[in-house]
């Protein structure tokens, strides 16, 4: 066209570039090369660069440029609106991206969308389905990825934790000695600041009333310049100097003090008082409730003074290994983590002065402790990074089952549309133009999806959250909410990309002469889609089939112990009830209903703390092995319905006597290298010095959930203290015994909280999160099956549509009902069936890691594959059925006459 | 069919591009009438209406004489059809009928 380069022009008119102002605005100039109507280009350039020349001669250079750049903003793209092709003798198509093409890709889309309702219907179910799924995985996964991350120095702060060697391995802890925080405050310039936490579980008595508050913080003043938190009320440099001092959040002191001042008011709280009676904290601050995304939470924040008073002991170099409290650093900008972390390894050995102690300290970024970390005795229950990818795959899977229903069914209709495609190409249209038209039919039903997929997450939404426990909204991150249309957008193209290219390349004059007939095109690919789907669906099914089986299992299976019924009772620190508890016992155990009453100093169901056991073993050789241990009453293995293998149990005490006894349990036996049970009685044990002598041996029964193998157990009898009270009562007569168990305890303990549970229930909470995520997975799974089996409802109607003809000649020359539909279900069936066979191992693999993280567990079998793969094959079956008899049943006169 | 209407722009238009025969494109249109008109009158608006012309069939074009003042960019040079000089006579045909159906005294009272 006689084009010049912009280099050529320059140097073409060295006069005039004299200045700048002789040269038109050069943002003008480039929209003007950019985004002329086609084919005018040069003139335009050319005619302009004269006019300018002119205006600046009439008018002046301002007046120059303005009327320069008007002009161009009048003549480009999209506001010329003239027709430019009709200026070429031969025929120009309107561009692709023309406003009017736009607005007719609109139109015809919609057009087409409401012609055929069954099939938007099907895909706009299917979409919003797998959008509701995404939105809702997608707020879980960014509320999970924020914690703690709203704390302003985040990336500085550190939890310290330690690491215990022991002959059993390596454990960390998540917890410190009380000393070490003031010791790196004092000894290392790296860091900037220490706080330390104790979270403690207690009954607080206010105006008569006791109360259980399960989330108490006791924390250092530095908690405020650590951590991002604010007071509403109160001082926070001061407000925690005083022991027996509290901090309450506003829900707190609203329960406490409804609408009067809390400032200054006194609570008492059955917690570091030497009375066992209460002691007096005054309520110093009020804090805003703690943001729920924070891996610990809080009710009451008190003073960490009130444990160095209470417990001066805490800061003594003994307490070195007294393991109790969360110390976390405010490191200095630019220190680096890991190199610090080297630096306090040997910390407990540097400043105990013991050159052998097995405790090692690390550092642990805040913002892994979440999804990051599993250490023994973290402050809360935290999340696993491993669900996030679960739950984030299952997310993508879905959204993928909702975008090949798309394209599929797209894809089968475009034999359908050939004519439509036919005629537009015929009157001129170019490829272009049709993929980009087909593009924006599927972008406008992904984008109605979302909108239909808004509503139903914002309705699903209040129980979301009370299932995961979680505040979400949909708003909550801005972001999201455009992070959510970008997504659709890129499904709409992603999905009707390949139907836009199937459509758009119909040759005209074969598919209006009316060859083209068969939709042998793209068979393979939509097949091999729908295998895909299937896949998917069988996944999570065949993971509903085990992880349910395995929930049963573990529900079903022998604990080694009688659970039927025992109901638990807290004594939440109650001094009152440690004192009496004998006549207590007499009491109740005189019911009929009740089976027995038993105190000890732990739970069974939420594992003990280990510690170093000295023994020897069957030739006289000392051992020493890591022993879980906790101390019972007489009546325990009798309440518990717990066996001995050999020797006895425990002698009653009278009151101040001592016991040495030991029972162990079968697997200790195993440990310490003692070949039976008679073998290890008789044998020293001693732990921490303490001497004791092994009495009995009983079989292995369960002290933790069962994702954990049972450890070596020692059992001490109890002197004094104990925490947990457990009665068996009458399973017949549950209510009744409840009522007279607490009947008895207000009239021995009239001071003290009747706080009580049953066995099955707080088993349940052991599994809770297994059970919460087997629920959700279920869900998914349904909403998967019904997404894949739209599709192929979709499929099928199209098929059979496509060979009605085809039906009609087969019956008139003597097929029967049931052949064609045979024949017809084949072409569906086959695909479940090579799903299934690309699935089982698949899944036979995610199932059997999964399978790992429990320590007594199913075995895989055959039956879980087949039971699932049936299950799919029977819904496709269901699915497909209807529409063959009903083609298969069609009058051939019927289907046949049109020709 | 309709007969091609002729608006007042188009005329004017038109009529340059007869005027300047052989060097009649866009810009120098527009200065013309710029000029000699004392019309202020806008590029764009020129351009659409040597379009609608073309369109109209009044007018053709072919391209060439790039010149370096226009950075060595070639023209679309405009040239009157037959049936732009048609409607150019007929133009004036039926203003000149309308001319002389006004009294001539009134034609001398104006001073024309």
């Amino acid at each position: 066209m006689g084009r010049l380069t912009n280099g050529e022009e320059n140097e073409s008119q060295p006069l005039n570039r004299r200045t700048a102002a002789r040269r038109p605005p050069s943002w003008a100039a480039w929209l003007l090369s950019r985004f002329s109507p086609p084919g005018l280009e040069d003139e335009l350039q050319g005619d302009l660069l004269e006019m300018y020349a002119y205006w600046l001669k009439t008018g002046g250079v301002r007046g120059a440029r303005w009327r320069y750049a008007l002009a161009v903003l009048r003549l480009i793209r999209p506001f010329s609106w003239t027709t430019t092709g009709q200026i070429h003798d031969e025929y120009q198509p309107l561009s692709t991206l023309h406003p009017d093409m736009i607005r007719n890709y609109f139109k015809t889309a919609f057009r087409n969308l409401l012609k055929n309702r069954v099939y938007s219907l099907i895909n706009l179910v299917g979409l919003s389905a797998g959008l509701t799924c995404f939105t809702l995985i997608a707020l879980w996964v960014y509320n999970e990825l924020s914690y703690d991350t709203f704390n302003q120095h985040y990336d500085r702060i550190f939890r310290v934790t330690t690491t215990k060697k022991s002959e059993n391995g390596r454990s960390t802890f998540a917890r410190t000695g009380a000393v070490v925080a003031n010791t790196l405050k004092d000894n290392y310039p790296e860091v900037e600041q220490t706080v330390r936490l104790r979270r403690r579980e207690e009954v607080v008595q206010q105006g008569g009333k006791q109360t259980l508050e399960s989330n108490i913080i006791f924390t250092d003043p530095s908690f405020f310049d650590v951590f991002s938190y604010r007071l509403i009320r109160g001082n926070p440099a001061t407000a925690l100097n005083e022991p027996y001092s509290m901090i309450l959040t506003e829900s707190t002191a609203r329960n406490y003090f409804g609408d009067k001042d809390p400032m200054g008011q006194l609570l008492t709280v059955f917690l570091y008082d030497s009375t066992g009676r209460g002691a007096n904290y005054t309520i110093t601050g009020i804090i805003p409730d703690p943001p729920k995304n924070a891996h610990f939470t809080f009710s009451m924040l008190g003073s960490f003074r009130t444990l160095e008073v209470f417990k001066p002991e805490i800061l003594t170099t003994e307490a070195w290994s007294e393991q109790g409290y969360y110390t976390y650093l405010l490191l200095k900008k630019g220190v680096d983590y890991q190199a610090f972390a080297a630096k306090i390894a040997h910390l407990y050995a540097t400043h105990t002065g013991d050159r052998q102690t097995d405790y090692l300290s690390n550092l642990q970024p805040l913002a892994d402790i979440h999804l990051r970390s599993q250490l023994k005795e973290e402050i809360a229950d935290t999340g696993t990074i491993d669900q996030i990818y679960i739950f984030s795959t299952i997310g993508l899977f879905i959204l993928l089952l909702a975008g090949i229903n798309y394209t599929n069914l797209a894809t089968a209709r475009s034999v359908g549309r050939a004519k439509e495609v036919g005629i537009k190409k015929v009157v001129g249209a170019i490829k272009s133009q049709l993929i980009l038209s087909y593009l924006v039919e599927s972008i406008i039903i992904a984008l109605l999806a979302l909108l239909v997929s808004g509503l139903v997450s914002q309705l699903m939404l209040p129980f979301f959250n009370q299932f995961t426990g979680k505040d979400l909204s949909l708003v909550d991150p801005p972001l999201l909410l455009l992070f959510l249309t970008g997504i659709t957008v890129l499904l709409g193209i992603l999905s009707g990309l390949y139907p836009a290219f199937v459509l758009s390349a119909f040759k005209p004059v074969s598919v209006l002469k009316g060859a083209f007939k068969s939709s042998a095109r793209g068979v393979v690919l939509r097949q091999s889609l729908v295998v895909m789907q299937f896949v998917i669906t069988l996944l999570l099914i065949t993971g509903i089939v085990v992880i349910y089986t395995q929930m049963a299992y573990i529900k079903h299976k022998d604990l080694g112990y009688d659970n039927e019924v025992l109901l638990f009772l807290k004594v939440n620190g109650n001094a009152d009830v440690v004192q009496r508890y004998e006549a207590f016992r007499a009491d109740l155990a005189a019911n009929p209903l009740i089976g027995g009453v038993t105190a000890a100093t732990s739970s069974i169901l939420y594992g003990l703390d280990a510690v170093d056991a000295n023994t020897i073993d069957r030739k006289g050789k000392p051992v020493r092995a890591m022993t879980s241990r906790f101390l019972v009453d007489a009546n325990y293995l009798a309440v518990y319905g717990i066996n001995l293998l050999a020797g006895k149990n425990f002698k009653a005490l009278a009151a101040g006597e001592t016991s040495q006894s030991v029972i162990v349990n079968e697997r200790a036996l195993k440990q310490f290298g003692w070949k039976n049970a008679e073998d290890a009685i008789g044998k020293p044990f001693t732990v921490y010095g303490q001497p004791g002598t092994i009495i009995g041996v009983v079989r292995d029964f369960h002290f933790n959930s069962l994702q954990h193998a049972i450890d070596p157990l020692a059992i001490y009898q109890r002197t004094a203290y104990f925490s947990r009270i457990t009665v068996r009562i009458d399973q017949r007569q549950t209510s009744q015994a409840v009522g007279i168990i607490k009947r008895v305890w207000a009239k021995h303990f009239p001071n003290a909280l009747f706080d009580y549970q049953f066995y099955d229930l707080a088993l349940a909470e052991r599994y809770q999160a297994e059970e919460r995520f087997s629920t959700i997975l279920s869900a998914f799974s349904a909403l998967s099956l019904l997404i894949a089996c739209l599709g192929l409802y979709g499929l099928i109607s199209f098929a059979t549509f496509q060979k009605t003809k085809e039906i009609g000649i087969r019956k008139i020359v003597g097929a029967t009902v049931g052949g064609i539909v045979v024949l017809l279900l084949n072409d569906f069936l086959k695909p479940v069936v090579v799903a299934g066979l690309i699935a089982t191992p698949v899944a036979w693999y995610l199932m059997h890691e999964w399978l790992q993280n429990f320590a007594y567990r199913i075995s895989l079998s055959w039956w879980m594959f087949a039971g699932a793969g049936l299950l799919v094959l029977l819904m496709a079956l269901l699915t497909v059925s209807f529409q063959s008899i009903k083609a298969a049943l069609v009058n051939p006169v019927k289907s046949l006459r049109s020709e | 069919m309709k007969r091609a209407f002729l608006g007042e722009l188009e005329e004017v238009v038109l009529l340059t591009v007869a005027a300047l025969q052989e060097s009649a494109y866009c810009a120098s249109i527009t200065q013309t009438i710029d000029q000699q008109m004392a019309r202020s009158i806008s590029f764009p608006t020129v351009h659409t209406t040597l379009q609608r012309l073309q369109e109209k069939g009044f007018v053709s074009s072919q391209m060439g004489g790039a010149t370096a003042e226009r950075g060595g960019r070639q023209k679309r040079l405009f040239t009157v059809t037959a049936a732009g000089q048609r409607a150019l006579i007929e133009c004036r045909h039926m203003r000149s009928q309308l001319w002389e159906q006004i009294p001539t005294q009134v034609i001398q009272l104006w001073g024309v």
